[in-house]
């Protein structure tokens, strides 16, 4: 994903720097954090890369071991220590932000651009999905309905049914589940 | 003391115990009336990581433990041990409140091990949790279907930060989630 504020052309072909993290757990938590402390306190444009490669109940990979951002000046961005779970920026062995070049991380954007598209691959009507954001997150359903861009899950509790319309991007295909495991709360560790 | 025990709702019922035990923990403490004993902050009563290793290490065992309960508390234990689901996003989805999910939580893990102790049909008179299971209501709305349309941003690849809905993409920084030990990563 790539949160960002302001005029982001403005960015093209400067360096980013990456984020160094205390703990990798938590790191959605992390990230707003750091989404706020931006909105709040980096005048102009801004970037925050979060290079995720998969994501499903077992947690997140990330194409990075950082996650990456830029500004129009990175010396502005020094403070993003403060912001709770960041250890900071990481350095060179001159103490200077270490730069990262943009065309290198366009390639990083890119992938991760593919591997979202990739989670929704193939689903249709009667597909077994698994919402991914949102308030409805983890929940497992079958997709009674679905447009160009929308999706109504079908969840069924065991107290009461729940329909969620949620764009087909935030769902992750699990057409590999047995039939006999479709549950809503499934799991790998219940198969 | 059994009578006073096992009579009134859950919360009644749990809140007696509570009481009772506080009472012969400490008399004196529980009679000064200058500080909140909460249940919740009390490490005795966290039996989150002994529930989460069941659900992880004995799935089936889980699954069938939890099937004894009523619907609405299956559908608790199912999201918060199995999905990692908050209390605020399960209350929000069942037509509670997170006071009654975390209490509903307590009520469950109690019946449970009751039926662990004793089997699944646990002398009445004893288990006042058991009791409380049995006895459980839900309301008939809570069972009525509903449809929840999300944001149109869910799961977008790039998103602004100046927009609020950008913080529904990331999991929700709560206190109330569940408890995973590094047991359970």
């Amino acid at each position: 994903m790539l949160l960002q504020k302001g005029k982001v052309s403005k960015l093209d072909g400067l360096p980013w720097a990456a984020i160094d993290l205390v703990s990798e757990s938590r790191i959605e938590e992390i990230i707003v954090h750091i989404s706020r402390w931006a909105n709040s306190n980096v005048a102009g444009t801004f970037q925050l890369l979060f290079p995720v490669e998969s994501r499903d109940l077992d947690g997140i990979q990330l194409f990075s071991p950082y996650l990456l951002v830029r500004s129009e000046n990175l010396k502005k961005l020094t403070s993003i220590q403060t912001i709770y779970g960041v250890s900071g920026l990481v350095k060179g062995v001159d103490g200077a932000i270490l730069e990262i070049e943009d065309e290198f991380v366009q390639t990083i954007i890119a992938n991760a651009k593919l591997a979202a598209m990739s989670w929704s691959h193939k689903i249709e009507r009667g597909s077994f999905v698994r919402i991914l954001f949102g308030p409805e997150r983890m929940l497992c359903g079958t997709v009674s309905g679905i447009s160009a861009a929308y999706a109504t899950v079908s969840i069924n509790l065991r107290l009461r049914q729940v329909n969620v319309r949620v764009p087909i991007r935030a769902l992750l295909n699990l057409g590999n589940v047995p039939e006999d495991k479709r549950h809503y709360f499934y799991s790998k560790v219940i198969l | 003391m059994e009578d006073f025990q096992l009579k009134g709702s859950a919360f009644e019922i749990n809140s007696n115990k509570r009481s009772v035990e506080l009472f012969n923990g400490n008399p004196e403490l529980s009679l000064h009336g200058d500080k909140r004993v909460s249940i919740e902050s009390d490490p005795l009563y966290d039996e989150s990581d002994a529930f989460f290793k069941l659900a992880i290490d004995e799935p089936i065992k889980f699954l069938e433990l939890v099937g004894y309960l009523p619907h609405l508390i299956q559908d608790i234990f199912f999201q918060y041990y199995l999905l990692g689901r908050t209390q605020i996003q399960i209350a929000k989805l069942l037509g509670c409140s997170q006071t009654s999910i975390w209490q509903d939580l307590r009520l469950g893990k109690e019946a449970i091990g009751a039926i662990v102790a004793f089997g699944d049909s646990p002398e009445p008179l004893k288990h006042a949790a058991y009791n409380a299971m049995l006895a459980f209501k839900t309301k008939a709305r809570q069972r009525l279907p509903i449809t929840i349309k999300e944001p149109k941003n869910l799961g977008q690849f790039e998103l602004s930060v100046d927009d609020k809905t950008f913080e529904l993409n990331f999991s929700p920084a709560t206190t109330d989630g569940p408890v995973r030990s590094d047991y359970a990563t």
